[in-house]
């Protein structure tokens, strides 16, 4: 009888499964975290005379696949060179894998200037997401292509672009008369159009943004002591913070411009003091014997985090930047120095030894949980982009200090090659 | 070791010959001696009586503790290591039996770790230095101490060799 | 008195008989003799004869006659009374004798016929012991034969109930042959619906690029029809993870991963026309 029962069941269920034309059911539950493949065909411009000055599609290319979001197709790889929707035909880009597809062109247009149009489309669905006309002339091509990557960033990731943004570093090697020369120099994220702002025969270090991105705040030694500059990027012009006997070093700019965290040594040991830029008055923070180093201000203005080693060896700290008692940070390793916070807050970036090497770490302030993300055994001076998607870093190739980018999950990582010298000391520039 | 002091000696002996004439006040500290120096910051002159045959400033006489100008320090510490005693003792002597004199005390540190946090680090050494040039009579006007940090090594490898040399106080005399 | 209570029918009843029986034993043996005799309980009359005149002397003579006569008679009575009471007794003594014959006879015959009752009995016994043991006989018999009937019957149920068992066995047999052809048809299928849906998986998940950040505790549904050879001609975000970038990254993985892997088997192409992609990263 139980048989009977269970052949019933069973051959019930065979109907009722073939007869099921209902959805068979997959379950997902992991992907693989690489970049999105995108392919940007070179921006046609046969109606420019004399050509461009810069090739835009490669620059959109390089920034991208810098982010570490995107891998780019390499030209040799593409087959057709479209340049107008009507021209598209989706089938081949999907045969190479390529997700996403960027089109433009650049006519002329009145008064020398010029039009700059791209279009997005995501290849597998075959539509349009995005596309814009901008006007340019010959000179901002750059900026303009730097601007494309912020929209293309924007309309694939959700996140703001950090693609027009700028980066200040320092950087050492022997000069002309064999002496070593210092300089600090601004560059565009993507390392083009540098310029220098300060060069000095004796050490300069630790440039500061101010939030407009409109000054740079450094430590020079030039006259064998330390001593804080606040310098006007267009004008060049800079002007002395008031300097003390001991330190005066690591200026941190506050998110509303209107005052400097900084370190000096006057009262003894290393202390965190705040400038007031207004009425050029000092006001001393913290009160310790021990070193107390390297200040950076929470977003929202209200707390300090800084580098102390009151507890025997360098943790972090955090104070009201009123003032107050300061509260312990981090826990984990017997070193952990030069934090700064993530621009949405919630994380800190710091230089984090691990069995004798160091290296970049993050720490998610409310869960505890902290992540490293670089594996030398050097690195140094971490530093947010203003969209918090990626981390400039100093670290050593073996021969010399250069720069590199690493994603804020850590699963990215870039060398960036700049010139010949040591570079270093790597500061992000805010939005502009 | 013998190259660096060399190269101080070089240093020291080509500053001397470019005639530079910060140096104020007596030289001849050497023990029985009636020497009085070039005050226009010329060559030095001797001293006799100790026996022995130098004939320089007593900071350059290489048999006197004087000639050695850099203190070198243990991995994160701040503590003058007990063969340097003699050192700064004599330096501190020197100092004070010569008011006029000042010294810079250049502290450094070897470029593991944050840069800011190695500049109060290089301090820490270069306050201590001083402190016990003070305890040893100099005034607290002959001394200055200066903090750089890792950011003048002296040797650029990226190992013990390199950074042990780099872990230093200098003792830094205007040009005698 | 409680009997009485409960059956006072009964009760009744047996009083009745009981003092009938009573009535029967000591009044019974008319009963039996009504049938053979029909002799009452003998009453005798004694009739006196009246004599004549030759009478008178003869009265007289008669008278003396008479009673000579009568002495005679009176003695004749007497004798007569005598005899007749002799007779009498005779008769009372034949009839006893009578009746003792007639009670012996009836006795006999209540013997006999006790005798024959009993007989009767006896043989109605018999005959009922005969009729009981052919009752018996017959029940026996019957009985065999019901039970030979129903040894019959019951071997022909047995027989019919094997053959009924035998050919449910034979369907259950057969059915099960069916359904193991099924079953293993089935379990081809889905073993090929198991293996391609690995494939499957495995394909959309080689093609799935996650959005980057924290996406666990995100899930999105996306549905794909497909078409025979498993190129897709609809994909639609069914569920939304509430990110638009991770709903679309997931709709793309499983356009990208067109065509999806399918058994060349047509005929299996309907469990693969419609599928639905639950895409939670971390399980």
């Amino acid at each position: 009888m139980k048989r009977m029962i269970k052949t019933v069941l069973f051959l019930s269920a065979l109907v009722t499964f073939s007869a099921m034309s209902e959805a068979l059911r997959i379950e997902i539950t992991q992907g693989v975290s690489s970049a999105q493949p995108i392919v940007i065909v070179p921006f046609s411009s046969v109606q420019v005379v004399g050509g461009l000055p810069v090739d835009i599609a490669q620059v959109v290319s390089d920034d991208l696949a810098r982010s570490g979001r995107f891998k780019s197709l390499p030209r040799m790889d593409m087959l057709n060179k479209p340049s107008s929707a009507d021209q598209v035909n989706f089938r081949n880009w999907q045969s190479l894998g390529q997700d996403n597809l960027v089109i433009g062109s650049v006519t002329p247009s009145a008064n020398g200037m010029l039009t700059v149009q791209f279009q997005l489309f995501d290849v597998y669905k075959g539509e349009q997401l995005t596309g814009f006309s901008i006007p340019a002339n010959r000179s901002g091509l750059r900026g303009v292509a730097h601007r494309i990557s912020d929209l293309i960033y924007e309309k694939l990731t959700g996140q703001k672009g950090a693609f027009s943004t700028r980066m200040a570093y320092v950087t050492s090697m022997p000069g002309i008369n064999g002496k070593q020369e210092y300089k600090i120099q601004v560059a565009d994220a993507d390392g083009y159009g540098t310029k220098t702002i300060v060069t000095s025969s004796e050490p300069l270090m630790s440039p500061a943004w101010s939030p407009r991105g409109d000054k740079i705040s450094y430590v020079s030694y030039e006259g064998r002591r330390s001593s804080i500059y606040t310098q006007t990027l267009r004008t060049g012009q800079r002007e002395k913070l008031r300097s003390f006997k001991g330190i005066n070093g690591a200026p941190s700019w506050s998110p509303d411009g209107s005052q400097l965290a900084l370190t000096l040594s006057k009262d003894g040991s290393a202390d965190i003091y705040i400038y007031n830029v207004i009425t050029r008055s000092f006001r001393r923070l913290t009160r310790s014997y021990a070193i107390d180093t390297e200040p950076d201000w929470s977003p929202d203005g209200r707390q300090i985090i800084f580098t102390s080693d009151r507890g025997g060896k360098p943790q972090i700290y955090q104070i009201s930047a009123n003032g107050g008692q300061a509260g312990r940070v981090t826990f984990e390793g017997s070193y952990n120095a030069r934090a700064s916070y993530s621009p949405d807050g919630k994380n800190i970036v710091m230089v984090h030894r691990v069995n004798g090497q160091y290296r970049i770490a993050t720490l998610d302030i409310k869960t505890g949980f902290s992540n490293i993300l670089t594996n030398g055994k050097l690195d140094e001076s971490p530093s947010y982009a203003p969209n918090g998607s990626m981390i400039l870093y100093s670290t050593n190739d073996g021969l010399k200090s250069i720069l590199a980018a690493v994603s804020s999950d850590g699963k990215v990582r870039q060398k960036l090659r700049l010139q010949g010298g040591e570079v270093r000391e790597p500061a992000w520039s805010p939005f502009k | 070791m013998k190259m660096y002091k060399n190269l101080v000696m070089g240093l020291l002996l080509s500053t001397a010959l470019a005639g530079c004439s910060m140096f104020g006040g007596d030289d001849g500290t050497g023990t029985g001696d009636g020497v009085n120096g070039g005050v226009n910051g010329g060559a030095s002159t001797t001293g006799v009586g100790d026996g022995s045959s130098f004939s320089g400033h007593p900071l350059d006489n290489p048999s006197s503790p004087l000639s050695t100008k850099v203190i070198y320090f243990a991995f994160d510490s701040s503590a003058v290591e007990p063969q340097y005693e003699a050192v700064l003792a004599a330096h501190g002597a020197y100092l004070a039996a010569n008011a006029g004199v000042s010294v810079i005390v250049e502290g450094h540190a070897d470029e593991r770790g944050t840069r800011e946090y190695n500049v109060a680090l290089s301090e820490k050494r270069a306050k201590t230095v001083q402190n016990l040039l003070s305890l040893q009579g100099a005034a607290g006007n002959q001394t200055e101490a200066v903090a750089l940090g890792e950011e003048k090594p002296v040797a650029l490898g990226h190992d013990e060799s390199a950074w042990h040399l780099n872990r230093r106080v200098e003792l830094i005399y205007p040009a005698h | 008195m409680g009997l009485f209570k409960k059956h006072p029918v009964a009760v009744i009843l047996s009083v009745i008989f009981h003092l009938a029986l009573v009535a029967f034993f000591v009044f019974g043996t008319d009963f039996f003799s009504e049938k053979k005799i029909e002799s009452k309980p003998v009453v005798n009359i004694v009739k006196a004869t009246v004599i004549d005149e030759s009478k008178i002397k003869a009265e007289a003579e008669k008278l003396k006659n008479l009673e000579k006569k009568k002495k005679l008679q009176e003695k004749k009575r007497l004798d007569d009374i005598k005899k007749k009471r002799l007779a009498e007794e005779k008769k009372i003594a034949d009839l006893k004798q009578q009746q003792n014959i007639q009670k012996k006879k009836l006795a006999k015959q209540k013997a006999d016929e006790a005798a024959k009752q009993a007989k009767l009995k006896k043989q109605k016994a018999l005959a009922k012991k005969r009729k009981a043991e052919a009752v018996k006989k017959k029940k026996l018999a019957d009985a065999k034969k019901k039970k030979e009937r129903l040894a019959r019957e019951k071997a022909e149920k047995l027989k019919a109930a094997q053959e009924k068992v035998a050919q449910e066995q034979r369907n259950r047999e057969q059915a099960l042959r069916e359904l193991a052809v099924a079953e293993e048809a089935e379990m081809r299928a889905q073993a090929a619906v198991a293996s391609y849906t690995d494939l499957i998986r495995q394909k959309v998940e080689r093609n799935w690029i996650q959005p980057p950040g924290d996406i666990t505790g995100l899930d999105c549904v996306v549905r794909v029809r497909l078409i025979p050879g498993g190129d897709v001609i609809d994909a639609q975000v069914i569920k939304s993870s509430g990110n638009a970038f991770f709903d679309r990254s997931v709709e793309r993985a499983t356009r990208k991963a067109a065509p999806l892997p399918l058994p060349s088997d047509p005929s299996m192409f309907n469990f693969f026309r419609t599928l639905e992609f639950y895409f939670r990263p971390g399980g």
